[in-house]
């Protein structure tokens, strides 16, 4: 064997696991000798940190444990924006907009007809014919009759007259 | 049966005599919080004491317990949904050792060494840190990794050459 060894097999030989073939050229190679003893010391460095007490090299993770609300208070933060980002998409969603518009117009129609209502006396009459009992009731007196219109006991004449033509 | 009842206390308070602090090292080495580490080194003997009870059971304890405890640990590292969060904003203070034989200078040096490596060793996947914690720190052959990880001798080699490389990369870098 006249290759160098590689890393790989250093290791395989520090773990006792090589063949005969590289454990001979290991000792006739000096580069080989050297890269096997800087091996050596590095893992007895790791070795020798990872085996000291861990509180030594202690991590910021114990802080994170120490504040056990951050997790909860930035999921409860996270849950807000959704909520809030849900309600906003709702509210000017394309539906509702165009549930409004209709609402919209429909109260228009609706004024219109009100408004301009081409058979006048189906729009009025019942209102024209309630008129002067609600006019009554408000005054805490009687409708106005023709007979009592006559007799000076008040003075709607126009109230007399419709209740005189039913 | 009280007399059994003692036996069976008196081995296991050998057993967590010789090995407790051997168990709480390879918690603390695979979880490195050691709040968790030392919840799941009661985790690991209250399962000894469940275990202990049937005398007529012949187990070889130490190896028992560190499956035991590697098992344990790498349930405790699949749950908690806050995982991602404490793994990120991992930073390793300054340690607190004192040394009579270093200077101050090599003591600075040493402590900035030994937080690269524990930091390097953090950066491995958990089956690395498992395989060079086995392998290199426990002393376990590559079978017996092989036969506690599930997974074949090649692989053990694989995982420790990685592990190696990647730490010794980051060792070299610092001297």
């Amino acid at each position: 064997m006249n290759r160098c060894l590689d890393e790989r097999v250093l290791l395989r030989m520090y773990m006792h696991e090589s063949s005969a073939a590289e454990q001979s050229h290991l000792r006739l190679c000096a580069d080989c000798t050297e890269h096997y003893d800087q091996l050596v010391v590095d893992l007895e460095t790791i070795g020798h940190a990872l085996e000291a007490p861990p509180s030594a090299a202690v991590s910021r993770r114990a802080s994170a444990a120490r504040m056990p609300w951050v997790p909860a208070a930035v999921a409860c933060a996270a849950l807000a924006v959704v909520m809030l980002v849900f309600a906003w998409v709702r509210r000017s969603s394309p539906v509702q907009v165009a549930t409004r518009i209709h609402s919209v117009s429909a109260f228009a129609g609706d004024l219109s007809d009100a408004l301009f209502a081409t058979s006048a006396a189906s729009a009025f009459v019942p209102l024209a014919e309630e008129a002067p009992y609600l006019e009554a009731a408000l005054n805490a007196g009687q409708p106005c009759t023709q007979d009592r219109f006559f007799r000076g006991a008040c003075t709607d004449q126009l109230s007399a007259l419709m209740i005189e033509d039913e | 049966m009280k007399a059994a009842v003692a036996d069976d206390r008196s081995d296991y308070d050998e057993l967590f005599r010789t090995h407790h602090a051997r168990v709480v090292r390879l918690c603390r080495l695979l979880l490195s919080d050691p709040d968790e580490a030392d919840d799941v080194t009661q985790e690991v003997f209250l399962k000894l004491f469940q275990a202990c009870e049937p005398r007529d059971r012949e187990i070889a304890w130490g190896p028992w317990l560190t499956r035991v405890a590697v098992n344990a640990c790498r349930d405790r590292r699949r749950s908690g949904w806050w995982k991602w969060w404490r793994e990120r904003h991992e930073e390793f203070v300054e340690t607190k050792l004192p040394s009579a034989t270093l200077s101050p200078e090599q003591q600075t040096l040493s402590d900035e060494t030994r937080r690269g490596i524990w930091r390097c060793f953090r950066q491995l996947s958990a089956r690395q840190q498992e395989v060079f914690a086995l392998r290199q720190l426990e002393g376990w052959s590559t079978e017996e990794v092989a036969q506690t990880l599930g997974v074949s001798p090649g692989s053990v080699k694989r995982h420790l050459y990685r592990a190696v490389h990647h730490m010794r990369t980051a060792l070299g870098g610092r001297r």
